[in-house]
């Protein structure tokens, strides 16, 4: 096969990537390519580098859901969180089940390495996960005189997750005559926009939906969500609790150099 | 002394109670508070149980993905055999609600467990057997699907701790015997038994294989992998053969028999014997492929550099510390993290199709249950009293059918509906009936019953006008033809 071809192959595989619903398993064409990908570092490289022209990167190649593609900052082809959820009071809490699903099927940071890992969530164990957690944070504050209320002309300044607990958790009230959607509406928004990229399959309208994982949710958090929020936190000095896995390597305290055994790569292959 | 050798004595009985342990929360859901809170005291959940795993076995084959949505559908079939009467909806909660315990939805790692004692070098001790049922795992595409595990498969067979080869070749001999008797009711349960044992070792195999594969830079090709394909393979031909002499056993008795009940016997006996030999055909095939694959992986770990990622702690490292932010804040970190999750899309450009898609599509805001289209207005279901009664019909069909060639005015007829009779009579309003049907008939003209020769009343206007107290329009002269066709 000569260069062009090879492009041309490339390509393909970086357009069967972006197609939802597409997989190796599916696709001789798609299952071929991955073989490629696997013994050939030169095509390797070369979708690579097609990938790289638009924006995007390799996560990886995993024979269930074939090429894992993440986004830069630069790409067009990442979602817009605007269009996800338009009305911007909305936003902050509906960003917040997206991590909250996450973090409940992946309560462990070894369950993101799990190739058999198949996560077990509903609408209503987030937002009562989230409420639970928000009300805990509220009694210590409680306990050390540190609640405060936000500025009034400052409503920004208002903490998350009391901006969860104010927010309804299913009907309207009387007095709230505002368009504002329930939590567990904002909730059900994000299982419905992860189910229909892919990652998420509903088994059943128990507690208002209650799904299961796809690996490709489990790859796309371990590869790249999960890093990208970490180092966003750091930028902003959040201390990052330390774990007893590995410590971020993109974020080498200078004055805290990590130990080599701390250091380990953490490989995913057929482990 | 009794006890020379106490752990080997001890092996069996630990053995047999680590597979007695899976029975217990079979058979602990009928004792489960939840049934009796549902108001589901009547049915038979631990043989729900039985008829999910059965499900779920006889369905996992190498490639099949068997989603819970369809088990459920399957076990409601069960729950509605045990309770008549009740709603589609009833049996389907019952069926999710036995298959979720299968899996153990409510346990965050799904396992089951029970106290098992070993007697060890140190002594007697007990420890906690943990295994589970149903599980969830990824099939070939990465979606969630349900498997049995080898546990559920033995509480199913009541094969405890025996070597599923020769378990299976054990099977197979009994089939055969059956069948030389021509025991052929017998001979169904043995294949059957014959059909689990095949997917229990399908399923071992794989196993063996795929963890094999797992570890594919510790296992030594030439000693461990060619020696666990060569045997399987040997074992599964020697199946292939054996199920191939049974189905022409099975055939020659079909040829021979004559009663219906003992025919059909045999025909589902030859579907079991001929699943069986479809499902060892995929398997020599997987067995034959499995050489080239393991080398291929092995290759792939020489060229593929190793992912190198970040360890991180969903809920402590991101989830705990972002509640405490402001929402201006939390913003930034929230967003990388989802436009990560959701990774590269193709770009929003409106085709054709893709304005149907989004015209088609019910908002997601939309609050509300859904409820179906309505169906086009069914007239039979119609609530209050029809206009005309059962005996104004026939009087007024009794009058239409009496028409000859020669023709009658409506006049006449509308007359003779006005007469007091059965059906009929001045104040009736059969007149009134009578009138609509004409007009029907005026309209309608029976071009069908016309073209193939038959006789049909036919309403022609020739412009004489009705004087009629009540109605209006023409005097329409109604006629008997004998149609237009080869008669």
């Amino acid at each position: 096969m000569n260069r062009h071809e090879d492009a041309a192959e490339a390509a393909r595989m970086v357009a069967f990537a972006m197609a939802r619903r597409k997989a190796p398993a599916r696709s001789g064409d798609y299952a071929r390519l991955v073989q490629r990908f696997d013994t050939e570092p030169d095509f390797a490289q070369v979708v690579r580098k097609v990938a790289q022209g638009f924006d995007l990167t390799v996560l990886e190649v995993h024979p269930m859901t074939g090429l894992v593609l993440g986004t830069t900052p630069e790409t067009d082809f990442a979602v817009s969180v605007s269009d996800l959820v338009p009305q911007t009071p909305d936003r902050p809490l509906y960003l917040l089940a997206q991590l909250t699903i996450a973090a409940m099927v992946f309560p462990r940071p070894e369950d993101l390495d799990d190739d058999e890992h198949v996560g077990r969530i509903s609408v209503k164990q987030v937002d009562e996960e989230v409420r639970v957690l928000a009300s805990a944070i509220e009694r210590r504050l409680a306990q050390s005189d540190g609640d405060v209320d936000p500025p009034s002309d400052q409503p920004g300044l208002e903490g998350l997750w009391r901006a969860y607990l104010r927010r309804n958790a299913t009907g309207k009230t009387q007095t709230d005559r505002a368009p504002r959607a329930s939590t567990r509406a904002l909730v059900k928004k994000a299982f419905a926009h992860l189910e229909s990229h892919g990652f998420l399959r509903k088994v059943s309208d128990e507690d208002a939906g209650t799904y299961v994982t796809n690996v490709k949710y489990r790859l796309q958090i371990r590869d790249q969500a999960a890093r990208d929020m970490l180092e966003e936190l750091a930028a902003l000095g959040v201390a990052a609790l330390p774990t007893d896995g590995a410590p971020d390597h993109d974020q080498p305290s200078p004055d805290d150099p990590p130990s080599p055994t701390e250091d380990t790569p953490v490989t995913d292959l057929f482990s | 002394m009794i006890f020379e050798e106490p752990s080997a004595i001890y092996e069996s009985i630990t053995s047999r109670m680590r597979a007695l342990a899976v029975v217990y929360p079979v058979l602990a859901l009928d004792a489960s508070k939840a049934k009796k809170e549902r108001g589901w005291d009547r049915y038979r959940m631990a043989e729900l149980a039985l008829a999910a795993i059965d499900f779920v076995t006889l369905r996992t084959d190498m490639r099949a993905a068997v989603r819970q949505e369809t088990v459920v559908e399957h076990v409601a079939e069960f729950a509605a055999l045990q309770q008549s009467g009740r709603t589609g909806e009833e049996y389907r909660a019952v069926a999710r609600w036995v298959t979720e315990r299968l899996i153990n939805t409510e346990e965050r790692d799904r396992a089951f467990r029970h106290d098992v004692g070993y007697v060890t070098d140190n002594g007697f001790e007990t420890r906690e057997a943990s295994f589970q049922i149903l599980k969830e795992v990824p099939d070939h595409v990465g979606q969630a699907a349900l498997i049995a595990t080898d546990a559920a498969i033995t509480v199913l067979v009541h094969a405890i701790d025996v070597d599923i080869a020769s378990e299976q070749i054990a099977a197979e001999a009994k089939l055969e015997a059956l069948l030389k008797r021509s025991r052929i009711s017998e001979a169904w349960q043995a294949a059957h038994n014959a059909r689990i044992q095949s997917v229990r070792y399908a399923k071992d195999i794989h196993g063996r294989i795929e963890a094999m594969k797992r570890n594919v830079r510790a296992v030594d090709w030439d000693t461990e992998v060619r020696d666990t394909v060569d045997e399987a393979l040997e074992h599964v031909r020697s199946r292939s053969a054996a199920e191939t002499k049974h189905k022409e056993r099975v055939n020659q008795l079909l040829e021979a028999t004559a009663d219906e009940r003992k025919r059909r016997q045999l025909q589902d006996l030859e579907a079991l014997i001929h699943e069986c030999w479809q499902r060892h055909a995929v398997l020599i095939d997987m067995l034959m492929t499995v050489g080239p694959e393991f080398r291929r992986q092995q290759d792939r770990q020489v060229f593929v550099a190793p992912a190198i990622h970040t360890r991180v702690h969903l809920h402590e490292q991101l989830l705990q510390p972002v509640l405490e932010l402001s929402l201006d804040a939390c913003l930034g970190p929230l967003e990388a993290f989802t436009r990560a999750v959701m990774g590269p899309v193709r770009p929003r450009v409106m085709y054709l199709p893709d304005f149907l898609e989004g015209l088609t599509r019910v908002a997601e805001e939309a609050g509300g249950e859904l409820v179906p289209v309505q169906n086009e207005y069914d007239w039979s279901e119609i609530d209050g009293p029809p206009a005309f009664s059962e005996e104004q019909h026939y009087a007024v069909d009794a009058l239409l059918a009496a028409i000859t060639e020669q023709g009658v005015r409506l006049s006449t007829l509308l007359a003779a509906a006005r007469q007091p009779g059965p059906g009929t009579g001045p104040e009736s309003g059969t007149d009134e009936l009578l009138t609509l049907r004409t007009q029907q008939l005026f309209r309608l003209i029976p071009v069908r019953q016309l073209v193939d020769g038959e006789a049909a009343v036919v309403a022609v206007d020739d412009g004489t006008v009705l004087d009629d107290v009540l109605f209006g329009g023409s005097d329409f002269l109604l006629v008997r033809t004998g149609g237009v066709g080869p008669s």
